[in-house]
């Protein structure tokens, strides 16, 4: 491919987090210009929503534009689906098996409420000892039938934090 | 005043190859305006533009990604400035499709607008000129834009 000796050169010198702010900026300007495309939207049907002028939507679309999060979000919202998805590392994704035998009765309360650190639900379940602190979450690996079954089986119970360690340490596999 | 042009590849990109002007064989424009960044102390600035030359090859020279800088249906577009830019630089060029875009000059915009600014105004009003002669070379068949080629005659006169 044909390429510039004198830009071949100063594109050498360009440090890696300005080459990586240009990646990003195209990114999210390419991504946001898709789910447009997407959901059947105007860059005029965004800024209506926004309230912001048709131009400063153009803009953004350019790929020049330094987002903040707050807008990011916005935009988010005003097209109905995420611009982008920061992966979760405190979401479980490892098998938690808990012996029914040890815990019927046990617990005060499963809830299916499990929301992960991105604001969505997982439809994992989470155990609440008495003070309504999490203990064990039983994420969505397997079936979500098999899950809903073992939810069934247990009945709400005050139970003591020792008692829960013994669980734990009993059933997470 | 006629003044000869010639267009000429400049770099080749994944979905869009730049070509830049020579104005009566002199110098390549594209690389007068680097040249200019790098001499009036923007050689940050000048390896940002670069940069995002490549980009723009790599992704195609899409509408959104350039500012409309002519008079409307002239095809004289800018780079828009980016917030990595330290200093407003512009560079004009004719955006003839997503594959085809043809560099010109620029330089440092220090007015609101380029009219206002004898030298930039003088970028804009040469590819100004150029692309009225391409279009009609375009629409007489002397010059064909395919995919990320342009084919036929590509030097001519322009009266600026």
């Amino acid at each position: 491919m044909l390429k510039n000796p004198l830009l071949e050169q100063l594109r050498s010198e360009v440090s890696v987090a300005d080459k990586a702010q240009i990646e990003d900026s195209f990114a999210l300007a390419d991504r946001i210009a898709f789910l447009l495309g997407k959901h059947a939207m105007s860059q005029r049907d965004l800024a209506d929503k926004l309230g912001k002028r048709e131009s400063e939507i153009s803009k953004w679309l350019s790929g020049s534009h330094n987002f903040t999060q707050y807008t990011l979000t916005k935009i988010s919202l005003a097209i109905g689906e995420r611009i982008y998805q920061i992966p979760s590392e405190k979401v479980v994704h490892q098998t938690v098996e808990v012996d029914t035998g040890v815990a019927s009765g046990h617990f005060h309360s499963i809830i299916n409420r499990s929301v992960n650190t991105k604001g969505k639900k997982d439809h994992g379940y989470s155990i609440y000892n008495s003070v309504n602190c999490p203990v064990i979450r039983i994420a969505k690996v397997g079936s979500f039938g098999s899950v809903t079954k073992k939810r069934r089986s247990y009945r709400a119970a005050n139970i003591t934090l020792r008692d829960f360690g013994k669980i734990e340490k009993a059933s997470i596999s | 005043m006629k003044k000869k042009i010639k267009i000429i590849p400049f770099e080749e990109g994944r979905n869009c190859n730049t070509f830049s002007i020579k104005v009566d064989d002199k110098d390549c424009e594209t690389i007068n305006f680097f040249n200019g960044m790098i001499n009036n102390g923007g050689r940050d600035d000048a390896a940002k533009f670069a940069q995002l030359l490549a980009k723009i090859g790599e992704n195609g020279a899409l509408e959104r990604y350039l500012r409309p800088a002519g008079k409307y249906g002239d095809n004289v577009w800018e780079l828009p400035d980016h917030f990595i830019f330290s200093n407003p630089f512009r560079l004009y060029c004719i955006r003839c499709s997503d594959g085809v875009l043809i560099l010109g000059n620029g330089g440092l915009k220090t007015t609101r607008t380029y009219q206002e600014d004898e030298v930039l105004h003088s970028h804009v009003k040469l590819l100004q000129a150029v692309s009225k002669v391409l279009a009609r070379h375009i629409r007489n068949g002397k010059i064909i834009i395919d995919k990320k080629t342009i084919q036929g005659s590509l030097e001519f006169y322009i009266n600026t």
